[in-house]
């Protein structure tokens, strides 16, 4: 027959004694050390992992020399061999109360405890340093759940102290008892029982299935919830069809959407938004009051606060990554292009600033009033690339835009807006002659340049206009002699009156741009190339004036070197 | 318990460690080799310091190792360790050893011997007496087997009996504080439901039998919360026969706990119908599944365990094809949890007095009809499992003998075949009550004809009787 071991307390000396209880306050002081430590530091800190080693050490030092080490709790105290060894306010935060207030009544450091269980049972005295109201679970819970071996405790079931005591039901009766003991023997049991009619022999799992049941276990312990639970959330979206029910839901797969992106789970972020439009379209003929509420958590979606995870890790994203991200984005509302155009600034990759101008396209072209907000940013490149993107859409409002962007202050946003509103059609030099004049260089000849592709009589009546007038900002013969060359171009027989004065007449310009002029009318007539534009040309070369002599044979020239070639 | 017996736990994992290391190794190694010795040594060292100058017993009771009478704390990490030599001691036909102070004198080949004997002992026809006569022949005097538990330590088991009905009747309140907190829209944490599953995990893993007895306690004022109790118990025990985790074990629990949350708002005259149901009352019954999920996502928890807590309430009406409902859309596979809850939900319900049925089902029959649907309504090698835990018999069934005799399941005497239960006798207490009587093996047959000793002619739903099977599991044998 078993019996209970009787066992005599430890005899000690004095000497021992104050030994032990020394080396026990070692113990808690490196305790309270580290637990300080882990509450101010990161894990990983080295105040805090050597805070750790010292606590450890201390224990180990301990055990060794007087084996487990016990402590009994009290609300203000722990009480180590009878006496108080740490008495502190029974308040949230000191060790003595926070392991009380859950009911812990002593707690063992045992002989063989290795350092990641002073780690773990540090990070929850600190996780459970104070309880809030209604909370998941507390110190008792959470030991339990790590499974320290060397750190046992005892508990109290607190908890149910003040529950009046209860006890089960009885069901009524259906039959009085005597009647069913009198009842008469029944007919012939079977072998195993007269109403067992399961074959037991079919109960037994094969060795597949045995293999089976351990794959099923496993997988489970392994498997991450989140698409399941996704599943879950969204098939009641379906189902449900009250607001109030509605609410947590999405508000519980809004907090899916964030928690995926934070950490880089942009599978999971993708099928969240898409499911989402697909139950939204689903809810478009049945549950309509649902729509503004999808609609809003798409709007909260595209916010810089909801893709500031992004941001942050963007730059650390390989192809895969990038083409998940594409997705996502793609889904959103064009209120991402706010976060969208930092992002844009930020990577010098010309592979990702595609990605996100394609993205940004794409957003923009269902609405592009965001995009527009940010045409006012300080930000030269970012505005320029934006200004790309209103260039390659179509319609009216793009190339309003356009039209005031070309006035932007930033030389590479008016040639960005420039191209975009040359790429409208011919019909847009209206609005882009001014920019004949236009600071920069480059603008100048884009403008000159589009138009003189081809023959075209409001660019010929421009530039008749304007070099008849001749006032030509600045004394640029070059810019001069390029508008001339345009209007060869892009003019017709209207303008050789023009350019037969300009080469033939005299005094008609009395200043030293005499001579830019008369050479631009020249190669305008060149350029021309009809009869009655060169027959000016021979005229000219047979003229009086040695200049004008000058000019056109050397034009004749350059043209005849050009037709032999 | 003191610190000296915490001590001697300590030691009592190693000597379990340290027995099922040397039994391992001599079954491997001869006996010239350096681990054998090491390990043999290690044995040696450890039974001698817990021992001390007197003998040591081991014994196994009830799923759980008790050394010198005190219960064996178990450390996590030796579980795995433990529950081998909690198979490996039954299939022996032993429930502990005593080794007696003259072990010390037992030389390093007397240890070799025992252990070769105790592995060679499975095969053989009457294990025990063929251990016991070996030793005898081997000179192993040192060592005496202990074949039957002649005295229950009644401390133990009554501790445990009392510290079971607590947890139950404190999950109930527990169930009920969080689901009346959620109906009323308040903030509802688990910290109580997550304390008593961790308790019921621990139960669990000591008694399974004692669970599932408690799983019968029916409530006949208020069904919802014992049934949401009586399904975390199921599942937990179908959990750990599949070998899950207890971290995992506990999330079960939570889930059958709480599966039948989105219930509670159902208006209890349609719970309570004896009718069929109408349409816009049959609607209310199929969206407690999604209410249920509504619930828990109110829950004060974190989102881990929200995410996998909220699988009981949507899926556990969802059959293993997926037939069932809420309707699915996206939901194209079952989880483990949910396929467990499934099968311990129908089973509690079956067996439930309800008011729409005229009558209650026994657990046997319950098992039947269940069994008729496997493949479609449930998982097939998980039902097989239940059915294989539970017994063709399940704890809790009544039995009408041939003799007329009725017998309370109360437990299996093997755990091969549970076609053969362990009753309770009861008998008219005179006052037109039952009390138990004597347990009997239906498995024990006559020694002269080989046929059993009694037989099974009818089962009976205990409410007909008018009797909570569980109080007289939790009582004191008589």
């Amino acid at each position: 027959m078993a019996t209970v071991r009787e066992t005599q307390p430890k005899a000690s000396s004095p000497g021992t004694a104050d030994e032990e209880w020394q080396a026990a306050e070692n113990v808690l002081t490196s305790l309270q050390l580290a637990r300080k430590n882990y509450s101010l530091y990161p894990e990983d800190h080295i105040n805090c992992t050597r805070a750790i080693e010292r606590f450890w050490q201390q224990l180990e030092t301990f055990l060794q020399a007087h084996g487990n080490l016990r402590f009994e709790l009290e609300k203000d105290r722990l009480i180590f061999q009878g006496g108080a060894i740490l008495t502190e306010p029974a308040e949230d935060g000191n060790l003595p109360f926070t392991l009380f207030r859950d009911g812990i009544q002593w707690l063992e450091f045992q002989h063989g405890i290795e350092a990641k269980e002073i780690e773990g049972f540090l990070r929850i005295l600190n996780n459970y340093r104070v309880l809030s109201d209604e909370p998941e679970g507390d110190l008792v819970t959470a030991l339990w759940e790590a499974g320290l071996p060397h750190i046992q405790h005892h508990v109290a079931d607190f908890f149910w102290e003040a529950e009046p005591k209860a006890d089960f039901t009885e069901p009524p009766a259906k039959r009085d008892i005597n009647s069913v003991l009198s009842d008469e023997k029944e007919q012939e049991p079977s072998e195993s029982g007269a109403v067992a009619s399961i074959d037991p022999t079919t109960l037994e799992l094969t060795p597949e299935e045995e293999a089976e049941l351990q794959e099923m276990v496993r997988v489970e312990e392994k498997r991450d919830p989140t698409v399941d639970y996704l599943s879950v959330l969204l098939d009641s979206l379906l189902e449900l069809r009250e607001k109030e029910n509605f609410d947590p839901i999405l508000e519980s797969l809004e907090e899916e959407f964030h928690d995926s992106l934070a950490r880089r789970d942009f599978e999971v972020t993708l099928k969240i938004l898409k499911s989402l439009q697909h139950v939204r379209h689903i809810c478009e003929s049945e549950t309509t009051w649902a729509i503004p509420i999808f609609d809003n958590f798409f709007l909260t979606a595209s916010s810089s606060q909801s893709l500031r995870p992004l941001q942050t890790a963007w730059l650390e994203m390989d192809t895969g990554q990038i083409e998940k991200i594409k997705e996502i984005l793609l889904v959103l509302q064009p209120e991402a292009i706010h976060t969208l155009g930092a992002m844009l600034l930020q990577t010098p990759s010309l592979r990702l600033q595609q990605m996100l101008t394609e993205v940004i396209f794409s957003l923009a072209s269902r609405d592009l009033q965001p995009l527009e907000a940010m045409l006012d940013r300080p930000e030269e490149d970012l505005v320029q690339k934006l200004v790309q993107v209103v260039g390659n859409l179509g319609g009216e409002r793009p190339i309003q835009i356009l039209s005031k962007m070309v006035r932007h202050s930033s030389a590479r946003v008016r040639q960005a807006a420039v191209k975009g509103l040359l790429r409208q059609g011919p019909a847009s030099i209206e609005k882009l002659f001014h920019l004949i004049e236009d600071e920069d260089d480059s603008v100048r000849r884009m403008i000159l340049h589009h138009m003189g592709q081809e023959r075209n009589e409001a660019s010929e009546t421009f530039l008749l206009k304007y070099l008849e007038e001749g006032k030509i900002k600045g004394s640029d013969d070059k810019h001069i002699i390029a508008c001339f060359r345009i209007l060869g171009r892009c003019g017709s027989p209207r303008s050789i009156p023009f350019l037969r004065r300009t080469l033939l007449g005299r005094g008609w310009m009395r200043d030293l741009r005499n001579s830019a002029y008369r050479q631009g009318a020249a190669l305008a007539l060149k350029a021309m190339r009809i009869k009655g534009a060169q027959q000016v040309l021979e005229d000219a070369s047979r003229s009086l004036k040695p200049g004008v002599r000058r000019i056109a044979r050397k034009v004749m020239q350059d043209q005849g070197h050009q037709s032999k070639e | 318990m003191s610190a000296q017996d915490s001590e001697l736990m300590e030691f009592g994992g190693k000597f379990i460690k340290a027995l099922h290391h040397m039994i391992h190794t001599v079954r491997i190694h001869q006996e010239n080799n350096q681990l054998m010795k090491e390990c043999i040594a290690q044995f040696g060292n450890v039974l001698a310091k817990m021992a001390g100058a007197e003998e040591l017993e081991i014994l196994l009771w009830r799923g759980r190792f008790f050394l010198q009478g005190e219960k064996l704390l178990y450390r996590r990490e030796t579980f795995p360790l433990i529950n081998e030599m909690m198979e490996y001691f039954p299939q022996r036909g032993l429930r502990g050893l005593r080794f007696l102070p003259t072990f010390r004198k037992a030389s390093f080949r007397d240890f070799i011997i025992f252990a070769r004997l105790l592995d060679e002992a499975a095969v053989q026809e009457d294990p025990p007496s063929w251990l016991e006569r070996q030793l005898a022949d081997n000179g192993l005097q040192w060592l005496e087997i202990l074949r039957e538990m002649d005295d229950v330590p009644p401390d133990i088991e009554l501790r445990r009996k009392e510290t079971a009905k607590q947890t139950y009747l404190h999950a109930l309140v527990a169930v009920k504080e969080v689901a009346q907190k959620v109906s009323q829209r308040s903030v509802a944490g688990i910290r109580k439901a997550r304390r008593l599953a961790q308790t019921m995990v621990d139960l669990v893993l000591e008694d399974e039998t004692l669970l599932l007895g408690l799983s019968t306690i029916r409530d006949y004022d208020d069904y919802t919360y014992t049934h949401s109790v009586n399904v975390a118990l199921l599942s937990m025990s179908l959990g750990r026969r599949i070998g899950l985790s207890q971290v995992f074990l506990e999330q079960l629990a939570i889930c059958g706990m709480f599966h039948d949350l989105g219930k509670v708002e159902v208006p209890k005259d349609i719970i309570t119908k004896p009718d069929m149901l109408n349409t816009g009352e049959w609607e209310h019954i199929r969206r407690h599944p999604l209410i249920g999920v509504h619930r828990v996502l109110r829950l004060h928890a974190s989102r881990d365990m929200r995410s996998r807590v909220v699988l009981g309430p949507f899926g556990h009406h969802l059959n293993y094809d997926l037939s069932g409902y809420p309707r699915l859309h996206f939901t194209d596979t079952l989880t483990l949890f949910v396929r467990i809850l499934r099968i311990a939900d129908t089973y509690d319900a079956l067996t439930a007095d309800r008011a729409y049925r005229p009558r209650s089902f026994s657990p046997d029959e319950a098992l039947r009809m269940m069994w008729e649907n496997v493949g479609t309504e449930f998982d097939p090698i998980l039902l097989k499992t239940f059915i294989n835990m539970m017994g063709l018999y399940p704890v809790g069934t009544v039995l009408k003998l041939d003799n007329g005799e009725l017998g309370l399941v109360v437990d299996y005497s093997s755990e091969s075949k549970r076609t053969r239960p362990q009753v309770l006798l009861l008998v008219n207490d005179g006052q037109g009550s039952l009390r138990g009587s004597k347990v009997l093996n239906l498995a024990d047959r006559d020694e002269k004809t080989g046929s059993y000793e009694r037989q099974i002619v009818k089962c009976l739903h205990p409410s007909v009787l008018g009797i909570q099977p569980s109080k007289f599991f939790l009582e004191k044998a008589s």
